[in-house]
Parts: C-alpha cells; sequence; structure tokens
C-alpha cells in the first residue's frame, strides 16, 4: 500500500460508516427516547431546559450588564444553543467508543458509526433548540428582521457539525487511550464556557482583542450569531472555523491507521 | 484441496494484551506501568468447512482471543489469519443486548449491526419472537426479563445468521431442557456442510450437541485438535490434572 493510499483508509472508515446510517440513526434515537424514558414530556426537555436556562440567565444578566431585555435574550439564545451543542459533543466525545466497546469488542466495524451516532443524536437536539430560537426571534424582532443573510448562520452549522465529527473521533481515541482526558473535558468545557462571549458580548473597545481572536470557539459562534444579530458574514470566522476543520481532519487521518486496532483494547 | 469453500487459516499468530495493574494511576508517564501479558504464542491451525469445533481450554487460557482475532477484532502481532466466506460473531456474555431497551429494540438494533435489509429484519424478528416464546414479553425492557427468558432472546438472535463462519463465545445460556431440544433442531438445520462452527462453551452438553471436532487451548498454546470425544478426554484429563495440583 502506497502513502496516499494509506491515508484515504481513514475516509473509507468514514464513508463505510456513512453507509450504515441505519444503524447510527436507530442507536441514536433510542438514546435520546433512553434517556427521557418515563418522562411526562419526554425528549421535549431537551428544548424546555433551554428555554428556561435562556429566561432565567436573560433576567439576572440584562440587568447585570445593564443591556436592552430583548437584544439580550436574542444574543444568549443562539450563543447558548450552539455552545449547548459544541460542548455536548466534546464531552460525549470522552466515552463515544467506551460506550460502544460491546459492538466493537464483537464485530469488525467502521469506527465512524459510533461517531456518526454521537453526532447524529447532537444535531437531533439541534434541530429542536430551533423550535424555541425560531419562534423567539420572530416574536421578539417580528417577521421583518428575516434576511437571506440567514443562510450564512445554516451554512455555519454545517461547518460546525463537520468540525463536531472530526472532534469527537480523535477526543474519543485520546479519551479511550488516556484515560485524564475523560475528566479533563468536563472542566475544559466549564473554563471555555465561562472565558468565551456566551453569557456576555464582547465589549466593543476589546473586539478586535487576540483574547478573542484566538479564541476558536468564538469564531463558531459568530458563524450563528453574526448573520442573525447583526446581518453580517463573518468572513475572519469563516476563515478560522475551516482552518480548524482542517487541523481535525489531518490529525483524524494522520493517527488512524495507528488508532485502528489498538482501539478495542483500550476499551 | 480447499478452494472456494469456507475456510480459516491462522498461521503462526502471536497476540498479547497490554495493560495496566490493579488500579494504577496518577502517574506522570502514562504508560508506566503498563504490563505485557501473552496471549497466543506462534498458533496455527486450519480450519475447513464442515468443521463444528468446539473451543477448550480453562479460564485465559486464549479461547476469547483466538474468536476475536479470527473476527478481526484484534489484529495479530505476528503471522496472518485469513478467512474465506462471511463471518458471523456471537461474543461475550452480553451481546450486544442493551438491557435499558424491549427485546424487540435489541433485536432491531442486531439485524442493523448485521446490515440486513429492513423486510429482513423485521421477518426475522416475527420468527424469533415465535421461536424464543417471549409473545407480548418482546416489548418490555431487557433488564425486566428472568434470566431464562433473557437466554431466550439470545438465542433468538442466533436467527439473523447469515453467514459462513460462526464464532460463538459463552453468552449462550441452556435455558431449559423443552428450549435447548428446540435450539438444537434449529442449529442444526443452520449449519449445513459448507459453514464453519466455532464454539466455547462451558457446558459439555451443548458442546456434544453442535460439535464435531474440538481444539484444546492451554495458556495461548494449541494442545490438540481432532475429533470431539478424543480431544475431550484429554481436556478433562488436564483438568483433574490441575485440580489434584490444587
Amino acid at each position: 500500500m502506497n502513502k496516499s493510499s494509506k491515508d484515504m483508509v481513514f475516509f473509507k472508515d468514514v464513508i463505510a460508516g456513512y453507509k450504515r446510517s441505519r444503524l447510527w440513526k436507530k442507536l441514536a434515537v433510542l438514546e435520546l427516547k433512553s434517556r427521557y424514558q418515563g418522562a411526562v414530556i419526554g425528549s421535549f426537555w431537551i428544548v424546555l431546559a433551554l428555554a428556561l436556562k435562556v429566561f432565567m440567565l436573560s433576567l439576572v444578566y440584562s440587568m447585570v450588564l445593564d443591556a436592552v431585555f430583548e437584544d439580550y435574550v436574542m444574543f444568549l439564545a443562539l450563543g447558548l444553543l450552539t455552545w449547548n451543542f459544541i460542548s455536548a459533543i466534546i464531552i460525549t466525545s470522552g466515552t463515544v467508543f467506551k460506550k460502544s466497546a460491546n459492538f466493537l469488542q464483537q464485530m469488525d466495524l467502521p469506527l465512524s458509526i459510533f461517531v456518526y451516532q454521537n453526532v447524529y443524536r447532537e444535531v437531533l437536539s439541534l434541530i429542536m433548540y430551533q423550535l424555541f430560537a425560531i419562534p423567539l426571534v420572530i416574536i421578539l424582532k417580528g417577521w421583518g428582521v428575516i434576511s437571506w443573510i440567514w443562510l450564512w448562520a445554516l451554512l455555519g452549522y454545517l461547518i460546525i457539525i463537520l468540525n463536531a465529527f472530526f472532534v469527537c473521533m480523535w477526543l474519543g481515541w485520546l479519551s479511550a487511550r488516556f484515560r485524564d482526558f475523560q475528566s479533563l473535558l468536563g472542566s475544559l468545557v466549564m473554563i471555555v464556557f465561562l472565558v468565551t462571549p456566551i453569557l456576555w458580548p464582547p465589549p466593543p473597545e476589546f473586539a478586535g482583542s487576540l483574547y478573542f481572536q484566538l479564541n476558536p470557539f468564538y469564531h463558531l459562534l459568530e458563524l450563528i450569531r453574526a448573520p442573525i444579530l447583526h446581518n453580517q458574514v463573518p468572513v475572519l470566522s469563516w476563515y478560522v472555523s475551516c482552518g480548524v476543520l482542517l487541523f481535525n481532519v489531518m490529525v483524524c487521518v494522520i493517527f488512524y491507521r495507528t488508532i485502528r486496532h489498538r482501539l478495542v483494547l483500550w476499551l | 484441496m480447499v478452494v472456494d469453500m469456507t475456510h480459516i487459516s491462522v498461521d503462526n499468530v502471536t497476540f498479547s494484551y497490554k495493560y495496566f495493574p490493579s488500579i494504577s494511576g496518577g502517574l506522570l508517564k502514562s504508560n508506566a506501568g503498563l504490563r505485557s501479558q501473552t496471549a497466543l504464542t506462534q498458533f496455527s491451525i486450519d480450519i475447513n468447512h464442515g468443521d463444528r469445533v468446539a473451543l477448550l481450554g480453562t479460564n485465559g487460557s486464549g479461547k476469547s482471543t483466538l474468536l476475536k482475532l479470527i473476527a478481526g477484532i484484534y489484529k495479530p502481532e505476528v503471522g496472518e489469519i485469513r478467512t474465506k466466506g462471511t463471518v458471523y460473531t456471537f461474543l461475550g456474555r452480553n451481546v450486544g443486548v442493551m438491557p435499558q431497551l424491549s427485546g424487540y429494540d435489541n433485536l432491531v438494533v442486531r439485524g442493523l449491526l448485521l446490515d440486513l435489509p429492513d423486510d429482513v429484519i423485521g421477518e426475522k424478528i416475527d420468527k424469533i419472537i415465535e421461536f424464543s416464546e417471549l409473545a407480548d414479553d418482546i416489548h418490555r425492557p431487557v433488564s425486566t426479563y428472568s434470566m431464562g427468558m433473557r437466554a431466550r432472546l439470545t438465542f433468538g438472535m442466533l436467527m439473523f445468521i447469515e453467514a459462513d463462519i460462526l464464532l460463538i463465545d459463552e453468552g449462550l445460556g441452556a435455558g431449559d431442557q423443552f428450549f435447548l431440544q428446540k435450539a438444537r433442531k434449529f442449529v442444526n438445520s443452520l449449519l449445513d456442510n459448507s459453514k464453519i462452527l466455532i464454539f466455547a462453551n462451558h457446558s459439555n452438553q451443548l458442546l456434544s450437541q453442535f460439535c464435531n471436532k474440538a481444539l484444546l487451548i492451554d495458556k495461548g498454546n494449541l494442545i490438540s485438535y481432532g475429533a470431539f470425544d478424543k480431544v475431550l478426554n484429554q481436556y478433562n484429563h488436564i483438568k483433574d490434572q490441575v485440580k489434584k495440583n490444587v
């Protein structure tokens, strides 16, 4: 096998995993259902939990930050629902393969099946979040606020989901090999949440500061917030997000061959 | 001469597990204290179509490792494994059964794992419900099943088989006697001469019903391979020796 075909082995796994979509979709839906098994309103809790969080935080932070309530609610809701997706992906990456050990130790399956399952489950949640976010924006700003630029936000979600797939893959490997990462990821997510402009908008005088510009999570959030809140296409954030995607893909391609047959021994 | 027939060839395979002793944690180097345990040493064997092989050996002898290597789950450190024919695995006591899900959902997932078309899965599930006699209980979470019901469900999962090489490791409880008779009939009808069965189980009764050959492993080495009764006697002799030494 020459070098380029060796590098392609990772993409073969990704394609083989995609072809098993009936399996990973079913596993993701069953996982979501079992999470809310016995709850009266079932998986609608996904939407309700977000709505409660946004409402309570908006009450307090619009006061603390001396912001206009309506503007702040929109800023917070868009940031928080996107962050919920990103943080859920990062945290669940720690257990994505461990959780699937039962299958991986029984059959020779493409690793990507379980990454698709993880990402698909969170995408379903993300779609449910929109049941809250879209009516919220229309109620607060009216129909007139809708613009073609919002399609950039849709593309933004696409690149966030692509990033989620590859990050979930290599963080999953890393956490299976080094158990410390499972614990680290939870703490890391909390720290990133506090230092990234999610609860608070970046102060205008520091908007160009390296503190924000070097934070990839800030750019990922801007892919959604800038088109909807400011009718702008965040060009720099698009460059950064594509760069991050390239990095994530490269990490997966480089390490896949080393990981492939060892991963099952680490579970 | 085996050309197009189902075949397994294990050629000079060595495999070892890497593990951390006990709960060694908090070490600065992640692989500090990492130990290695050889599971199979220079292992070679050829298994041909029509062979129904009982895998014999004491706990930790390397039976499960051999099955996982043949299934392609593990990759040999040294040597090569070649299989001709599609492989179906049924490994471990839980065999992918998720207790929080209903028996029905578990069957659907099993069918999807094997990548069977939806209509085939539907047909097979109907047959499995009839075979396992679980009736309406199939829609209850598996966590509420009795041991016997679980055994029926896991045995029923065998009905999904559409493979030439069947690898079964533990997992299959005998269930009640009536069910065992039923299961035997089914497995016999399933395994025609073109298929290979490798079956590891602690029940000699189950093994003798399904197998015509036996393979004895001890400490990762092949001790004997041949007619079932002959190798079973050898295995019983080894077990007696171990008991005497204890």
